[in-house]
């Protein structure tokens, strides 16, 4: 007798029914337990993904499939999804335990495979607890030297590669013109690994491309920085586990929210996020690992002994790529490398709607006998359509009151409909035609083709979500939000495209607004800052000016002489260049701070930014009698993040650390500042004074705009410096220190792990 | 200028503008000897004092202006020229109440130097 083989998931109806009949299968097994001792061979999978991930079952049903072709034996198969990205942590793990082991000690496994790295790591970790002498089997996992799983040596199975090189071949295939190359990853030490792995792979290419690392990021931060890429980069995609702010993140949704964000297309080696939006890569297929974990399974069932098999086996990698995305991205598939296999391709019409085709010609031959169906028919739609137009006019109402514009499109003869207020937004008359010309022709200029772009997403998909401008003669430039759903009839074809226009105008300018002044606070914090600092700054300049026009002059006076000392006076003038350069410098880092302008991302060394902001205040510090100590972790990896906005956190801190010290006796006025490479990828400066402190009652409104304890402090700085450092991914805090004093310690995300020696 | 030279001290803690105003001094065959810091030139008095002192104001440890005041305290009367890299309000009247024969404000031009210079030394012979 051949049992189903049984399953405790699937997506499809059909597959609820299953289910039901599992249950109840189950339930009658619960009675007897006879069945457990002298009935069929038992397979347990494993998988750690979650049952609704397009990746979970593809490895599932591929070993299914494999089995049946291979054997004829009673074997059921048995699958669990652990769901362990979704639920990560000891708590999950301690409901999976007693679950899983009760299942095995009711039907007892004869062999148990796991399918991702989460489910072997909890098999490896409670193996002994759960399933004491059941071979085990796994595939889907990293290897030992991606991401460390202690795999004993007596476990055989099939580990993924990540090729990062064959990735971005793939991408240079695709995009060849291609300058910009980003790379997305997370920001604890599990991403760090992944990106240090990542960037090992890549380090040959990186030369060639104006690298941009989107690493540690607060989430929603990350998406804004995708979404501004230039068109032709090409980003390559982790998985990410924790973002900028450590909050645990699923690595197959991060990839369909940054796909989804990004103005460039992503690649990814992680097979698992194929289908969520990435374009594609050189990776592991997962049907395969499938496939070849089934070979495996029969091999230990027939009696082989898992030593005997071998450990850490790799398959054959292949160019797989999202037939979807090539085309939303506008790529060639004649670009492909030979052999890519494309996946989620788009049925031709005789393929999806062949037997549909053949219907509608059965239907024709029988059009006579039908035809008092069809008047039928006919009636029921005159009667849809009175009603459909009274809707329309209640919503056409509402709409215009709310200011939003209607308009649908019949994807068949691509005639459009809008309402009169959609009509009035693009300045189309009511009685003039309606075309896409039209519309378009509405469109800012410079807006025209992304709208354009947006639209043609249209049919397959259904519209995101999008913001262009609207330049009508005469008026004022507006802002348009743009949304827009697909209509399907009952068989999932697209009938029509409807969607809405609303004015944003006023959000935006107040969004731009605000942008601005907060640009525009910045900028004249720093100017604040430099002014009570220009005795110091001018005392910077003097020095280096007064030894130029004194050998200057002894030069002249030097040459006026009838013996010139010919060998003085190059050492005058060398002298003079040196200075002249000093002053020089003054003033470079003093425009580098006074700059006005948006936020520019560039890879810092921490410990640079601190000296030119000392040197910027040396002679204040020596006014105010404060002794420096300096201590800088040499060899500190790089950020990313802005020069100015971050020079001017330090100064501020520093400045505050002077302000707090005024009336500390001189002899302990002494400033510490440091940096170190800290836990969880962090750089860490701190800058610590020999103040008064922090009083209790003022910790809490530290970082509140307009708190201040000084005389005539505007109460913005700190305000100012929290939200610079937050937008960098990063933390500000501001605590006393052991021995008196306050101490301000800057925390900022270090992705990368090479550091810089300079 | 071919009278016998006066010793001039020069008292600055930039390394440069040390070098550079020596440089100038001497070219009027002043005989120069410059100090880093106000403790090096103090050390330099047991030996020999100048016939006139030209100090920067602000510096590490000891300013020009502490300097003036421990001179006017110990009874020294050695005529000072106060150069300091920028002034504060109020900074130059002090320094005149300290003793100080002039107050010239960095970048100074050469006339202006020599003629303090000249006219501390000559009050003082």
């Amino acid at each position: 007798m051949k049992l189903p083989l049984w399953t405790w998931d699937s997506r499809s109806a059909f597959s609820g029914y299953l289910r039901m009949f599992v249950l109840v299968v189950s339930g009658f097994v619960v009675a007897s337990p006879s069945v457990a001792v002298e009935g069929p061979r038992r397979i347990y999978l494993l998988q750690g993904l979650t049952a609704t991930q397009p990746a979970a079952d593809v490895t599932v049903e591929a070993f299914k499939a494999r089995l049946k072709e291979k054997s004829a034996e009673n074997i059921e198969v048995f699958t669990d999804f652990l769901d362990i990205g979704r639920f990560p942590g000891p708590e999950h793990e301690k409901r999976l335990v007693p679950f899983l082991g009760g299942k095995f000690a009711q039907a007892k496994p004869d062999l148990i495979i796991s399918i991702s790295r989460g489910a072997t790591s909890f098999l490896l970790r409670h193996r002994a607890e759960i399933a004491p002498n059941i071979p085990i089997l796994y595939c889907c996992t990293p290897p030992s030297t991606t991401d460390p799983l202690d795999i004993p040596e007596d476990i055989p199975g099939l580990v993924i590669k990540y090729d990062w090189a064959g990735t971005l071949a793939l991408a240079e295939r695709l995009q060849p013109n291609a300058k910009t190359l980003a790379l997305v990853s997370g920001a604890s030490a599990r991403d760090r690994a992944w990106l240090q792995d990542a960037i090992t792979g890549l380090q040959p290419l990186l030369e060639k491309y104006d690298t941009k690392p989107l690493v540690g990021l607060r989430y929603d931060v990350l998406l804004k920085e995708v979404s501004q890429l230039p068109r032709d980069s090409i980003v390559i995609l982790m998985p990410i586990f924790d973002d900028g702010l450590g909050l645990s993140r699923i690595g197959t949704e991060v990839a369909v929210d940054v796909a989804k964000a990004s103005s460039a297309p992503v690649y990814s080696p992680v097979a698992t996020l194929l289908g969520g939006g990435i374009v594609g890569g050189n990776m592991d297929s997962l049907a395969q690992h499938g496939s070849k974990v089934a070979d495996f399974a029969l091999e230990i069932l027939a009696g082989k002994s898992p030593s005997e098999l071998p450990h850490q086996t790799t398959l054959p990698l292949q160019y797989r790529v999202d037939a979807r995305q090539l085309e939303r991205w506008g790529l060639s598939k004649s670009r492909l490398p030979a052999g890519t296999v494309l996946e989620f391709k788009q049925p031709t019409v005789w393929e999806e709607y062949g037997y549909l085709i053949l219907a509608s010609m059965l239907a024709f031959a029988a059009q006579t006998a039908i035809t008092a169906f069809i008047l039928l028919q006919m009636r029921k739609r005159r009667e849809a359509e009175r009603s459909l137009k009274e809707s329309e006019d209640r919503m056409a109402f509402a709409a215009a009151s709310t200011n939003i514009g209607f308009w649908r499109m019949d994807i068949a003869t691509g005639r459009l409909w809008a309402t009169d207020h959609c009509r009035s937004m693009f300045g189309i008359a009511r009685d003039a035609p309606l075309t896409w010309d039209a519309f378009v022709g509405a469109f800012h200029p410079e807006d025209r083709q992304a709208f354009g772009e947006w639209l043609q997403f249209a049919a397959p998909s259904g519209l995101p979500r999008s913001e262009f401008r609207v330049a009508l003669p005469g008026r004022e430039v507006r802002w348009y939000v743009c949304r827009g759903r697909t209509v399907s009839d009952e068989q999932g074809r697209p009938l029509q495209v409807s969607g809405i226009f609303a004015d944003v105008t006023a959000r935006k300018s107040a969004e731009a607004e605000a942008e601005l002044q907060q640009e525009e606070i910045a900028h004249l914090m720093r100017v604040a800052a430099l002014g009570e600092l220009s005795g110091g700054i001018a005392h910077e300049l003097s020095q280096p000016l007064a030894a130029i026009l004194a050998n200057a002059q002894a030069a002249q006076s030097l040459l006026s002489h009838d013996v010139h000392d010919k060998e003085t006076i190059t050492q005058i003038l060398e002298d003079i260049v040196d200075e002249d350069r000093r002053a020089g410098q003054v003033i470079h880092r003093l425009r580098r701070l006074l700059k006005k302008g948006e936020h520019q991302s560039t890879l810092l060394n921490v410990n640079d930014l601190i000296q030119s902001t000392l040197a910027l205040m040396h002679s204040e510090l020596v006014n105010r009698k404060i002794k420096v100590d300096v201590d800088l972790k040499p060899e500190l990896p790089l950020i990313s993040g802005d020069s100015v906005q971050l020079q001017q956190v330090l100064l501020n801190l520093v400045m505050n650390a002077m302000e707090a010290m005024s009336s500390t006796a001189m002899t302990v006025r002494r400033l510490s500042i440091s940096t170190r490479w800290a836990m969880e990828g962090y750089v860490e400066v701190m800058v610590s004074d020999r103040g008064r402190g922090i009083a209790p009652e003022e910790q809490r409104r530290l970082f509140q705009p307009f708190f201040t304890t000084k005389e005539r402090g505007l109460g913005l700085g700190l305000s100012i410096c929290s939200t610079i450092i937050t937008s960098h991914g990063g933390r500000l805090s501001l605590a006393n220190a052991k021995d008196g004093g306050a101490t301000a310690v800057v925390a900022l995300p270090a992705p990368l792990q090479f550091a810089n020696a300079s | 200028m071919m009278e016998p030279k006066h010793y001039v001290a020069i008292v600055d803690d930039d390394a440069s503008v040390r070098k550079a105003l020596a440089r100038l001094v001497s070219v009027f065959s002043y005989r120069v000897q410059t100090f880093a810091s106000v403790r090096e030139f103090l050390e330099s008095l047991k030996v020999e004092a100048p016939a006139c002192l030209i100090v920067d104001l602000q510096m590490e440890e000891t300013t020009g202006l502490e300097l003036q005041q421990y001179l006017q305290n110990i009874g020294s009367r050695i005529p000072t020229i106060v150069l300091p890299a920028h002034a504060e309000p109020g900074m130059q009247g002090r320094c005149a109440d300290a003793g100080a024969v002039a107050f010239l404000v960095k970048p100074v031009a050469k006339d202006q130097l020599l003629e303090a210079i000249e006219a501390a030394t000559s009050g003082r012979r």
